[in-house]
């Protein structure tokens, strides 16, 4: 790979790497196959950079990458994340100080446990959207009209919450 | 405009979880990924080129010894093996035509590619017992004719020994192939199910 490749590529991760973790996160809950699901999100990056004219922003690009993997990967360890949830039990924070972290490590391990309930359409867009990503990017990335992702996302959203309030009265 | 309950939720999504890493990527993480990602892309370059190696083996094995060969049941045996090649080579390149591993598409695409993917191994497993009955319809025969025109009587377990293979490679053909049909079309539901997800 040419080296302006490679340092776009540094880049690219330098800058949507976390992102792009937590997108592997929405769709396994297990963390080693987690990190699999991420190496394999770094090298399909690695492997479509070469191909990329800028047809979209490089976010786009990354995102859409990153959720094509997820759905392979979620086809291949059969099985969906909510499942690997219900199995595994909440995600805990293995860093996370349970004193003075408690009440903030709870509320975030709630979201993310209530993500991954969501079915993977509204999953993906609320990712999206709680990436900051707005209606027209995630449709870029998905494939859908910018109405279409609003539809989708109010619905998600409603969905969400749903998941929110049941994951609080556990 | 983001409603101050969503953004309370974006900034919780971004900061947490047990695999929350600070923006930007540092360095060493950034080392470490490439090395791994170098050492992936090597594998998959060495199981390509193992893939070519194999092919052109086949190929050569297939000729090299083609100048010795003058009686009539070599010539047979050598010919309807270069067929049935021509034949599997011929369907496995068109039926792939128009199917590539879309990474960087969108969404929609990617999965439309995938489910077309499925339909087309469904199309290379029903292929394949035709190819079979083929091969053995032509093989059978053939290896007949060859232990029958050797100059001293091939012994039982020479026949035995041919047509075990046969059999057993017929077999195992036969299996694998029910099995990976059912995974396909495990597969090729799920594809379809996410597609009427994304066209509702």
């Amino acid at each position: 790979m040419p080296r302006a490749l490679e340092e776009r590529y540094d880049r690219m991760l330098r800058e949507h790497g976390p992102a792009l973790r937590r997108v592997a996160a929405s769709y396994e809950a297990d963390p080693a196959r987690r990190e699999d699901l991420f190496q394999d999100v770094c090298l399909a990056l690695w492997q479509a950079l070469p191909r990329f004219r800028g047809e979209c922003s490089e976010r786009t690009f990354a995102f859409r990458i990153a959720h094509n993997r997820g759905l392979t990967h979620g086809w291949r360890a059969r099985g969906s994340a909510a499942a690997d949830l219900e199995e595994a039990g909440e995600i805990a924070d293995p860093r996370s100080d349970p004193e003075s972290e408690a009440f903030e490590g709870e509320r975030r391990t709630r979201l993310r446990s209530a993500v991954l309930r969501l079915p993977l359409p509204a999953r993906q867009v609320v990712v999206l959207s709680l990436e900051g990503l707005g209606n027209r990017e995630i449709g870029e990335v998905l494939g859908l009209s910018e109405n279409n992702v609003a539809v989708r996302l109010t619905r998600a959203r409603k969905l969400l919450r749903q998941a929110l309030e049941e994951g609080a009265r556990r | 405009m983001i409603d101050p309950e969503w953004r309370s939720l974006m900034e919780d999504w971004q900061a947490g979880g047990p695999e929350a890493t600070p923006a930007p990527l540092p360095e060493n993480e950034i080392r470490r990924i490439r090395r791994k990602v170098r050492r992936r892309s090597f594998g998959l370059i060495l199981l390509a080129a193992g893939e070519i190696l194999a092919a052109l083996g086949t190929v050569a094995f297939l000729f090299h010894d083609l100048p010795h060969r003058h009686r009539p049941v070599d010539l047979v045996g050598f010919v309807g093996t270069v067929i049935l090649f021509i034949v599997a080579f011929v369907f496995s390149y068109w039926n792939r035509r128009g199917v590539w591993w879309p990474a960087a598409e969108s969404t929609r695409t990617f999965v439309e590619l995938s489910a077309e993917r499925c339909r087309r191994r469904r199309r290379t497993l029903r292929f394949c017992p035709w190819l079979l009955a083929a091969e053995l319809a032509f093989l059978i025969p053939w290896a007949v004719w060859a232990l029958l025109s050797r100059t001293e009587p091939a012994p039982l377990e020479t026949w035995l020994a041919a047509f075990g293979w046969m059999a057993l490679a017929s077999l195992a053909l036969l299996g694998g192939g029910a099995w990976y049909k059912r995974r396909t079309v495990r597969e090729l539901a799920e594809w379809e199910e996410l597609l009427r997800g994304l066209r509702e």
